[in-house]
Parts: structure tokens; sequence; C-alpha cells
């Protein structure tokens, strides 16, 4: 069994990821929904990835828990290569776990929320009696403030709310190291939206797990985040500290998305491109942007930027 | 209790119609009058000593009748049992193995552009027709329609964000399949194994009807084809108690069948129900 309680080692390494999806029957027409991505996600550490819908963060996301295969590049978990999804040995799913976006579809609507929780337990075998199962249960429900009166019920009897606080349990029953979250409040309303942001904070801080935080609205990823990384059309275009991207950010994308500069919406469809991929829309091309695409550099205190201008 | 609240009037009907058949076909040797092998007066009309009268070769039509179920049941019963097992398994396999999808889809449109009773027809005169032959000519191309309506659900429950998330925290495929696939599709392989059993009846009425079956056999197809080789039937009224009676009962089983499965498929898809306004 390896040891993960290195502070300096990365928990989760991605290097040079990309993945091309190809639509059509012959021809497959390609689409790059992650191009040259880097990532490094320490023990403990919290990522937020924010950018418009189509911007290739949910398909990052689960490139970097080995559920999708990337089409170059190499996912590694402390050191064991997950960049085959087939390959992956069992005793490393257990250490990972996955928040979907939408809580109704992330359980089986025929099972009651007492067994859709206790599944992960199931199927790695981590209990030994149903009496020490229920107990489990009903703690995790404790910890995530879930009335244990609604654990005999289906998810399709319970509010979306209800559920996301069940699907995280679910999430935290085989003590993961590694969470992915993908917008987990999108489909809640505002008041529950914050209710279940604490709720990941506080567990995230208590059980020291690396966070992958995925949501479009970039104030929520702030919230969530240390480091917040900013996608556009599968690359990274601006990453930092969030204190230094939410009041320094450098890339003229991530000043759209913060409302300092008026940013004219087109389809976010991914298309190749040739040259920078904000150049269609960007207040401040220069001739070089549209024939070469800027890489992503450090400009000084660990904030990286893929801008011409920097 | 709960199974059959599942279904609405028209199910229910079915139901009861179809376990009657069954009932009847369990319950042969009991409740028959005769004997089948008793022989009387041929072409006798119905009274108080054969009640549905007597056929060309002088058997008691009743007898025929209740022992022509058990016939009819077995067939449709052993060949639905097959079809649905084989095509369910297929489906499961294409819909959760997309590398296999290519290949098994091929082979379904194969199977499904065979047509059954031709076939059946030049299998039989190599083979000597008996009724476990039959089972099996008919379970040979039964499987090929239940696994490709089965397929896209599977493809569906199997794209289901719950089912990625499974697979994210190491749940293996069969797992997945064992707990979840296969009760989402339970009740579509239930509407299709009572379609197929109808489908079944249905095929072996009709290789009795064409007279290649064992001449001994004694089911529905085999009386009406007994009954049309007499046309002096057609003469007189005596076609009223030789042909009439297997042929309802014939109808009567297969409107049992359609009924259940129409109200099966409704309630799992209720986009496939008919309004009226």
């Amino acid at each position: 069994m390896m040891r993960f309680n290195s502070l300096k080692t990365p928990l989760v390494q991605g290097i040079n990821l990309t993945k091309i999806f190809r639509y059509g029957l012959i021809w497959g027409e390609p689409v790059e929904a992650v191009k040259n991505v880097n990532i490094n996600l320490l023990r403990g550490a919290s990522l937020s990835l924010t950018g418009e819908s189509g911007s290739g963060k949910t398909t990052l996301g689960k490139i970097l828990l080995g559920i999708i295969r990337p089409t170059s590049g190499k996912v590694l978990f402390n050191g064991i290569d997950l960049t085959n999804p087939k390959r992956v040995p069992k005793y490393i799913r257990r250490m990972m776990s996955y928040i979907p976006q939408h809580p109704e579809e992330a359980f089986d609507p025929r099972w009651r929320l007492y067994d859709n929780i206790a599944e992960p337990l199931r199927i790695h075998k981590l209990i030994g009696s149903k009496e020490e199962e229920k107990e489990i249960i009903f703690k995790l429900a404790e910890d995530v403030s879930l009335d244990t009166s609604l654990l005999n019920r289906r998810p399709f009897e319970v509010s979306g709310g209800e559920i996301q606080r069940a699907v995280i349990a679910s999430a935290l029953a085989t003590n993961p190291l590694f969470m992915v979250c993908d917008e987990p409040t999108s489909m809640l309303d505002i008041s529950t939206q914050a209710d279940i942001l604490r709720l990941l904070k506080n567990i995230r801080d208590k059980l020291n797990i690396s966070l992958l935080f995925i949501s479009h609205d970039i104030e929520i990823a702030s919230f969530m985040g240390f480091k917040i990384a900013v996608m556009l059309k599968g690359r990274i275009v601006e990453m930092a500290d969030v204190d230094k991207l939410i009041n320094e950010p450098l890339h003229p994308y991530t000043q759209g998305l913060l409302g300092i500069v008026k940013v004219e919406y087109v389809s976010s469809y991914a298309k190749n491109c040739r040259g920078c991929p904000y150049y269609d829309r960007c207040p401040v091309k220069m001739l070089p942007c549209r024939e070469k695409e800027p890489k992503l550099k450090n400009v000084g205190g660990d904030h990286y930027v893929a801008c011409f201008r920097y | 209790m709960k199974a059959l609240s599942f279904l609405g009037i028209k199910g229910k009907i079915g139901l009861i119609i179809i376990l009657f058949v069954v009932f009847i076909g369990i319950t042969a040797p009991v409740i028959s009058p005769y004997d089948p092998t008793s022989l009387f007066e041929p072409f006798e009309p119905p009274s108080s000593t054969h009640l549905l009268g007597t056929d060309d070769v002088g058997h008691d039509v009743l007898t025929i009748l209740i022992y022509g179920a058990r016939v009819s049941i077995l067939v449709g019963f052993a060949t639905a049992t097959i079809s649905t097992f084989i095509g369910l398994l297929t489906a499961l396999i294409a819909g959760c193995y997309e590398g296999l999808d290519p290949i098994i889809s091929r082979i379904l449109d194969f199977f499904l552009v065979i047509p059954r009773i031709p076939f059946i027809v030049i299998i039989s005169a190599f083979l000597t027709p008996n009724i476990f032959i039959v089972i099996l000519v008919l379970s040979f191309f039964g499987w090929a329609k239940t696994a490709r309506v089965i397929k896209p659900l599977v493809k569906q429950v199997y794209s289901r964000e719950y089912v990625k998330r499974l697979k994210c925290i190491g749940a293996g495929n069969w797992y997945i399949i064992l707990r979840h696939i296969l009760p989402a599709t339970f009740p579509l392989a239930v509407a299709q194994f009572v379609l197929e059993g109808g489908h079944a009846i249905l095929a072996e009425a009709s290789i009795g009807f064409f007279g290649l079956e064992d001449p001994s056999t004694l089911s529905w197809g085999m009386e009406i084809n007994h009954a049309l080789q007499k046309s002096i039937i057609f003469l007189t009224n005596i076609w009223t108690w030789v042909l009439g009676p297997p042929i309802l009962m014939l109808t009567i089983t297969l409107l049992s069948t359609t009924f259940i499965s129409i109200d099966l498929e409704t309630r799992i898809n209720p986009r496939l129900k008919v309004r009226s306004w």
C-alpha cells in the first residue's frame, strides 16, 4: 500500500493532457476538449477550475479521475499511472470520489438513499456487519447535516439540496484523498448553494482532502479554492492564488469573466484554432495572437498567464 | 399483488386469460373428459357426451383443445425463456462494451432479416419435426428481436451519471450490470418475454397448420390442419365445432399475450400510450 503523507509530492498530476473527441461516422470532425494542460495538486490542496460552458473543465476533471482516457499525456496519482482507466487498481479508486453536476442523476433512482450512500463501502467490502454499516451511514448523514429519517426515501422523494448532501455523504464514505466536485451547486437555489459550499469547505479543511472544484461561476470558484485556474477552449489561460487572480486578473478573458471588461458572447463550441483561443473576442489582441498560440508562463509569484502581452 | 397493481385493465384481462390457459394445460389429465387417444364416431355434433363434438378421426374436440393448450404453453414458455435470456445477455454485452456493439449489431441485423417460417420449413425437410426442434428453431430467431429492443435502454442506463460515478469509485462492469442495469431493463424484458411467447405460440400453430410437425402432436395448429384436409366440413356446419374452437383458443391466447405486453410497454414508456380525446 502506498503511503500518501508527503506534503511536497503532488497527489494528483496531469502532464501535458490532451483530449480530442471525434464526431461523425467516417470523417470524424475533431474537437479539442482539453489541450496541453498541466496540473499539480498537493495533498490537502484545493484547485478551482472555472470558465464558460464547453471550456473542458468537466472533461479535465474526468481525465484526472481516470474515467476518461486522454488522447495524449499522463495522469499520475501519487506516482501511479491512471492514464488507462481500465488498468486503475481498485484500491486507488477507493481514494477518489466524484460529485456530479446533477444530484438527481448521481444515484440509482430505484435504491433508497441509505443503499446509495452505503454502496461505495459495499463495493470495497469495507464493512463487516449490517450494524456496523448502519452506524457508519448514520454518522455520515450527521456529518453532512442530512436528516436520518430521509435515508429510507428514494432520490425522487427528497429535495435537490438533500440529495446533494447524500451524494457528499456517499463521496466521503471511503475516506477519499481526492475529490472532484463538478458544479455541485449549479442546480440548487441560492440559499441551498451557500449551505452546500460551506459544507464542502468544512469537509475539505477537516479531512485534508485534495479538492478539484469545477464551476462556471468565478465567484463560487474563488470561494472554494486556494488556487484558481481559468479555462478556455480546453486550455488553461490563467492560474494563480485566488486573491491574486480576483484582484489582479491579467488575461483579457479572466477580466471579462470578472466583469472588468465587456465581452461579446460567442458560441462555446471548442473548435481547433491556430492562434490564441480568445482572438475572436479579445479587445486588446495583437498581431502575433492570430498566428501563434501563447504558452502559459509564470509572470511572478506563482501567477501563470497565457498571453503575449506579458 | 404489487405486480398486479402495475398492470392496467387490459393487462389484467390478458393475465387472467393466459393463467386460465396455463391452468388447463397443467391440469389436462385431470380436467379432460376423455383420454386423448380415445376414438369415437367422427364428426359428431356437440352434445352432452361430447361438449364440442368430435373431429374427422373421432377424437373428442374438447379433449384435443385441452391437451393442445399444453403444447402451446410449453412451446411459448420455453421459446420465450430461451430467447429472452439470450437476447437480454446480448443486449447487456452490446450496450456496456462499446467495442463489441458494432459486431453484435451486424449479427442482430442478419438474424432479423431471415424469415422464421420458411426457415423452419427448410429445417423440417432435414430434421424429424418434434416439439423440441420447434422450440430450438424458434428460439434461434427470437433472441435477436429481444436484444434489439432492450439494447437502447441498456445504453441509456449505462450512460447515466450514477454509473460513471460508480465506475470512478471502483465498481466493475459486471457489478454495475447485475446490480443496476439488469433491474432497470427487467420490466422491458418481461414485456418482451410475453410478446415472444405469443409469437412462438403463433409460429408453432403455423407449423402445425402447414403439417410440418410430428403428426401425433396434439396441438391447435395440427387440429386446424386435420380439419382443413376435409373440405366437406365447409359444406355443412361441421366446421363450427371442428375448426372454430382451436382458432378461437389460439386467437384468445394471442390476444392475451398482446394485451399484457402492450400494457407493460405503455407503463414502461408512457409516450406509447394512445390518448383518447
